[in-house]
């Protein structure tokens, strides 16, 4: 009966993607880069790049207004008025900044090489959309407290208890049993060398010490490709849509949640152990690794002038990170 | 006769030599090694690890991390486009506030040290930028993924961005000082960031 449900889950993933995929198109149409769209600074700026560009590429031929490759190409948006509007804005800072730094000081010069093409260092920033805001924010606030009250507590005294090294063998063996997802999804997106890396992991650490020890990483030297299906979703070019922070879950977008339900049916245990036991096997798990990371969150609530924000952007960019690597 | 003039030449030419050379070590990478080197070396000095030596710790670690970083660098790329719209004196008062936060970061971060490896995986250099990836193996032998990003002014590189496991500094403070400043003003900013290092000095 459950395998048949978790067939019927998957097929009918694969009706909704295609939906799904234009849905995610046009909600980054909607909500383009965030925040800094309620601003017309955006505009002024996007005018002015694309000012630099055009100086770039002019070849000296007078184009009629309409036919210039280039500045009429694409783009209408730019008008004389806006770029009136913008000239002695310009003038001022430029004039300022050369006073304090001899560095050149243009827009230009914020890039960064070590950026992704697609993510320029450049204003307007490449963030996730939001629009659930509120309601994130009010799951933000219930998912820090349930970890300073509850999470946290439990995990301190679980760690009084029991030493690190048996803490990291748990750590350890939750992540051996973790092997399915990750060969499923290397083998999707094409990345047979870690299919067969991950093969051997598994094979190597559960002879060896049933998953308890990281032989093959420790001691050869064997990485893990942690790959879950969000990530193969975007492996595949969707974006990550929505963010939604999830209570107990935590940060997630609703691709990463299609993510997750994929998951959870490509892990063969699901179909083994009853509901409610796996419920207490995953709230161990996380009690164990919360009792490992004690302190990386409030090193991040500490250093952020905006917990919320700070939270959905490093989420943002540790995800995006991952699909790059 | 002969031999003691070359032998002179062969001196002076080495004094010329070692006064000209900067001492420190070259290239992006060796700057942060040596840096790296240095905070490490404070942080395992058992002279500093009485709690009454708290203070004096971090203010040698403060220096080094005064040295290789560069601020003004990390304001202008974090307030981006609001940084042009700055007053000199708006600049003057932002630069020290975010560095002072950015350090505290940095020293939450590396303050309880004991005995993490560091390992220094390669550089690249493009023109004036470079990048140096790094490794953080931490006791429980996880490996922390660790970019500095680099700028080449005037005679040597300064860091201007630090990326930890794929999330940019730079850009996590950029995204969060934007919606402030979008949703409030500039002036907001200042005094959060201000409340903000006040709060937990």
């Amino acid at each position: 009966m459950r395998r048949i449900c978790g067939i019927f889950i998957f097929s009918t993933l694969w009706f909704i993607l295609p939906p799904y995929l234009s849905f995610c198109r046009s909600v980054e149409n909607a909500f383009p880069a965030q925040a800094i769209s309620s601003d017309e600074s955006t505009e002024r700026f996007d005018h002015y790049d694309r000012g630099l560009d055009i100086d770039a590429v002019s070849d000296g031929f007078e184009y009629p207004r309409s036919t210039h490759p280039v500045k009429y190409g694409h783009r209408q948006t730019p008008t004389t008025n806006n770029n009136i509007s913008e000239k002695p804005i310009m003038a001022q800072a430029t004039k300022s900044t050369t006073e304090s730094s001899q560095s050149e000081d243009s827009e230009e010069d914020l890039t960064d090489p070590f950026d992704d093409k697609d993510d320029k260092d450049l204003p307007p920033l490449k963030t996730i959309a939001d629009p659930l805001e509120p309601v994130n924010r009010a799951f933000f606030y219930f998912n820090d407290k349930l970890y300073f009250w509850l999470f946290k507590p439990v995990a301190r005294g679980y760690g009084y208890i029991f030493p690190q090294s048996v803490r990291i063998c748990v750590r350890n063996f939750f992540d051996n049993l973790g092997f399915p997802i990750r060969f499923v999804n290397c083998m999707l997106q094409g990345k047979f060398e870690g299919a067969g890396f991950e093969t051997q992991r598994f094979l190597i650490n559960s002879i060896t010490s049933f998953g308890f020890k990281d032989v093959a990483t420790d001691n050869l030297g064997i990485k893990e490709y942690d790959e879950d299906f969000g990530q193969t979703l975007g492996f595949y070019g969707l974006g990550p849509g929505l963010y939604i922070d999830w209570p107990i879950v935590g940060p997630s977008s609703v691709t990463d949640t299609i993510g997750i339900i994929g998951d959870i049916y490509t892990q063969p245990l699901n179909y083994v152990i009853e509901f409610k036991y796996n419920i207490g096997i995953r709230a161990y798990d996380i009690v164990n690794s919360t009792s490992l990371t004690i302190g990386e969150y409030e090193d991040l609530k500490r250093a952020a002038l905006d917990p919320y924000v700070a939270m959905r952007d490093a989420y943002y960019q540790f995800r995006q990170n991952k699909i790059r690597e | 006769m002969m031999p003691k003039v070359l032998s002179q030449i062969i001196a002076v030419f080495f004094l010329i030599f070692t006064i000209t050379t900067p001492a420190r070590a070259d290239g992006p990478m060796g700057r942060v090694k040596e840096a790296t080197d240095k905070i490490i070396a404070i942080l395992s000095d058992p002279a500093l690890k009485t709690p009454d030596k708290v203070q004096e710790k971090r203010r040698r670690i403060r220096q080094v991390v005064d040295e290789l970083f560069d601020w003004e660098e990390f304001s202008r790329r974090t307030l981006a486009k609001h940084w042009k719209k700055r007053t000199e004196e708006e600049k003057r008062e932002f630069v020290p506030l975010f560095g002072k936060l950015v350090e505290r970061t940095y020293m939450d971060k590396v303050e309880d040290y004991s005995g993490e490896k560091v390992l220094y995986v390669g550089e690249r250099i493009q023109e004036k930028y470079g990048l140096v990836k790094a490794k953080v193996v931490t006791n429980d032998r996880r490996e922390i993924d660790v970019d500095y990003r680099l700028k080449h002014k005037g005679r040597d590189w300064y860091v201007y961005d630090v990326t930890v496991v794929g999330v940019s500094l730079v850009k996590s403070y950029r995204v969060q000082f934007n919606e402030i400043i979008m949703q409030s003003s500039y002036e907001e900013l200042v005094k959060r960031l201000k409340d903000k290092l006040a709060a937990e000095e």
